[in-house]
């Protein structure tokens, strides 16, 4: 059985994170990807730390499946070689400013004029418009426009991001949305079209609950997911060898339940003196909760004394939860991740086999996931150029002008 | 045509963040969104409320119809079948066991509608030890390694204060595997069950950070603003104690770079020539800069870099960000008057298509504002069954 995105081609130009994780996930999904390279390589490449044959680790994982042709765009002959790929494509990915996409006459009326049928995604910083609309973006950049900064950290200290790609992958995740939409529209219309995504519009867009509780109407500014940025950092709660996250069970416990349980792990029963303390345990269990903050200092001080396991046994047993803070070595140990097939090994011809991320979809009828390696640069040139009607001598004139490697 | 999702209808029987999120985005690509609620329940009391709704409930359900049915009565479940049975996908994400007990499992759905796309997420999987588990943005945030590559060295590891983001980010690869379903099955494929757990997608957005684990063995260190991959890319404290983002992510910016800030000869210093040189020699390089940038207000920099062509930028907060051109010539945020919630600012659309009719923001209906209306479509549809699909739009 093949993938749901079988028969697909996908030309991807893009480099960097954004863009090589959109054709990932297609990839993933069945998807036949011909990545594009300068003959110099995608700078991903020469991302940290170094990995297999001095490729960077993250570059590795977001190009599975995929082959890669080298060619010189900058060179007529080597954008006259993309053209003739972008003909055969059903989908063109691109990262490309709006002068530069002129520049290269690979804005969507040039596409367009190459094939009706192929559906183009662009992946921009900061959107197709606008004073920034050419300038170039960078994972901090876009994390700091979108003010998910006001939510990590503490005010008055040097700013946090997440320590994860969210600008780059969440829009790689938007485009790959965009261009099956496209091409599902396209099975009824028979025409391609343009679709645009941007960083910082993924961002935003994910962060709109955070926009609504600024409309009039609402009832207090209190809760969860809108004051956060007048606290501290939240750690979560420290135990002897690392950290948890508390809830009260399925919101509530109730306040004997409470009591048994602080009164097991130590803590003073004066504290039921303090109202916030009286109700169910909604109200002091769990940085999210509303007295959550100002009565952490004396769970912390209690929860030291007993490892992560022991916590997450005492809270099961009083009818609460505590999750670990894990880190990738206790997250792969814990048989949940075999469970729902996110880690995979890989064939390869340099490393004999290395791990891989699952897919992060389950289909029941068609297959998806890690299926080869990543490419060397320029590993399929002579391959994908062949199948595309060139010629042994076509193949070797480029490679003579430098406009394929 | 007007919309990529014309014609398709989605039944969405969903809770909280995920479900009703992801949902929401089918009715902005141009289907059809029927969102059940049950009866005699007040959907989510999470704060912030808006008259005694929650903001989850209303952010995450516009661009969709409502209708409250009792599940748990024969002739509403009746009625539910036959909505499905006009319906291409099912959106659940309830505990695993709970749609079978209702009935509206895919081994009973497909039977009924065998074209069905019919969509399960969960937290953790359907099988498993943590499936008992509550599994929302915050425990994922803890469970999946998130918060540990997050933080300061130092500080420890840190949460994200904005317990929504990997909700949301589950959504996203829920409306990928529907559309991806959808145009498979507009191939001649038929329909089929897929699983989306809140683990898989949150694991699926940190492939980066973890690469770097399963190539070296080594946890990613947590690093403040700044990043394992690329150097330099961080804050810098400026002269009026101001922070500006900047990010040298291509080695074809480093020249420019130290050009712009007036440090020529670090382009020429070997131990920088690099992006993976200047992850070696970080620590020689980051005071240097921050030095350098405590020289001069954010302004000039922001000035230099710009002109240069690397990318930097302010750290920005709500009121900066709403009046910002980048923001309001993209569209990125939009307020409107809305009958339902007053005054009402939500996020812009998150894709541009060039072929289709603008995608236009229909606000979250009142609980249970469509049940005459769908009621009365459920009749027609079970007087003529082969005229299912007639009304949809």
């Amino acid at each position: 059985m093949a993938g749901a995105l079988a028969g697909i081609v996908v030309v991807d130009i893009t480099q960097g994170l954004a863009g090589p994780y959109c054709s990932m996930l297609l990839s993933d999904a069945g998807a036949e990807v011909i990545k594009v390279e300068p003959p110099s390589g995608d700078t991903a490449r020469g991302y940290g730390p170094a990995y297999r044959g001095g490729d960077a680790a993250p570059f590795v994982e977001l190009n599975r499946n995929k082959r890669s042709v080298a060619l010189d765009i900058e060179r007529p002959e080597g954008m006259d070689a993309l053209r003739r790929l972008i003909a055969t494509a059903d989908v063109l990915l691109t990262d490309l400013s709006p002068a530069r996409a002129a520049d290269l006459h690979l804005d969507y009326p040039s596409v367009e004029a190459i094939s009706t049928r192929v559906v183009q995604c662009n992946i921009t910083p900061f959107g197709e418009f606008g004073p920034m609309a050419n300038q170039p973006g960078a994972e901090i950049v876009i994390q700091a426009m979108a003010e998910y900064t006001e939510s990590l950290g503490t005010m008055g200290e040097p700013p946090v991001r997440l320590g994860t790609d969210v600008g780059n992958l969440n829009t790689g995740g938007q485009a790959v949305q965009g261009i099956v939409a496209a091409l599902f529209m396209r099975e009824r219309t028979g025409e391609g079209q343009l679709v645009t995504v941007n960083m910082l519009g993924t961002l935003m867009h994910l962060r709109g609950m955070m926009w609504a509780s600024h409309s009039e109407g609402v009832d207090d500014w209190w809760g969860f997911h809108q004051d956060t940025y007048i606290k501290p950092a939240d750690h979560g709660y420290e135990t002897k060898d690392g950290y948890v996250f508390l809830t009260a069970g399925q919101g509530t416990l109730s306040p004997e339940s409470l009591r048994a349980l602080t009164d097991k792990i130590g803590i003073d029963p004066k504290v039921y003196e303090d109202p916030r303390w009286a109700g169910n345990g909604a109200g002091v269990i769990g940085g999210s909760s509303r007295y959550g903050y100002e009565v952490k200092p004396t769970w912390n001080e209690a929860l030291r004394k007993f490892t992560t396991q022991e916590v997450i046994a005492l809270f099961d047993e009083a009818g609460a939860n505590a999750f670990p803070v894990n880190n990738y070595e206790t997250l792969f140990a814990d048989p949940q991740v075999q469970e729902i097939q996110m880690l995979q090994e890989l064939p390869d011809a340099t490393l004999g086999s290395y791990r891989a991320l699952g897919a992060p979809w389950l289909f029941k009828q068609t297959p998806a996931g890690p299926r080869s390696a990543a490419p060397g640069l320029g590993e399929h040139t002579d391959e994908v150029l062949t199948q595309a009607g060139f010629s042994a001598g076509d193949i070797a004139k480029l490679k003579a002008a430098g406009a394929a490697r | 045509m007007a919309k990529p999702l014309d014609g398709i209808r989605v039944f969405d029987i969903t809770l909280a963040g995920v479900g009703p999120w992801s949902a929401k985005l089918l009715g902005e690509l141009g289907a059809d969104v029927i969102h059940v609620e049950a009866p005699g329940r007040s959907p989510m009391a999470i704060p912030p409320m808006f008259d005694g709704t929650s903001i989850l409930y209303v952010t995450a359900n516009a661009n969709k119809r409502c209708i409250v049915l009792d599940l748990k009565e024969q002739k509403d479940r009746q009625a539910a079948y036959s909505l499905i049975q006009s319906c291409d996908v099912f959106v659940e994400n309830m505990r695993p066991g709970v749609m079978e007990r209702l009935g509206l499992d895919y081994e009973s759905l497909s039977k009924v509608n065998p074209d069905l796309v019919y969509l399960s997420a969960s937290g953790y999987g359907q099988t498993g030890h943590m499936v008992p588990r509550p599994g929302a943005d915050p425990q994922l945030q803890a469970f999946s390694g998130w918060d540990m590559i997050t933080g300061t060295e130092e500080g420890g590891p840190e949460f994200f204060r904005h317990f929504a983001h990997l909700d949301y980010n589950t959504s996203q690869y829920i409306v990928q595997a529907v559309l991806m379903a959808l145009f498979h099955r507009a191939r001649g494929g038929g329909g089929q069950k897929i699983e989306v757990a809140m683990l898989a997608a949150a694991m699926s957005l940190q492939s980066s950070r973890i690469a770097e684990y399963l190539a070296t063995g080594e946890q990613p260190k947590r690093m403040g603003s700044a990043t394992t991959s690329t150097v330099p890319q961080q804050a810098f404290e400026c002269q009026d104690r101001r922070w500006l983002a900047v990010g040298v992510t291509d080695d074809s910016q480093w020249a420019p770079f130290c050009e712009a800030i007036g440090r020529a000869e670090l382009a020429q210093d070997a131990r920088f020539a690099t992006n993976r040189l200047r992850i070696e020699h970080r620590e020689a390089l980051v005071p240097i800069l921050q030095a350098h940038f405590a020289t001069k207000p954010v302004r000039w920099w922001e000035m230099k870099l710009t002109e240069a062509g690397v990318p930097q930028g302010r750290f920005l907060s709500w009121n900066e960000l709403r009046f910002h051109p980048q923001v309001l010539e993209n569209g990125l945020m939009q307020h409107e008057d809305t009958p339902e919630w007053g005054h009402l600012y939500h996020e812009g659309v998150p894709w541009q298509f060039s072929k289709c009719d603008p995608i236009t923001y229909r606000p979250a209906p009142a609980v249970g504002a469509h049940t005459d209306e769908v009621r009365a479509e459920i009749a027609k549809m079970e007087a003529a069954p082969a005229a299912a699909k007639v009304g949809s739009n």
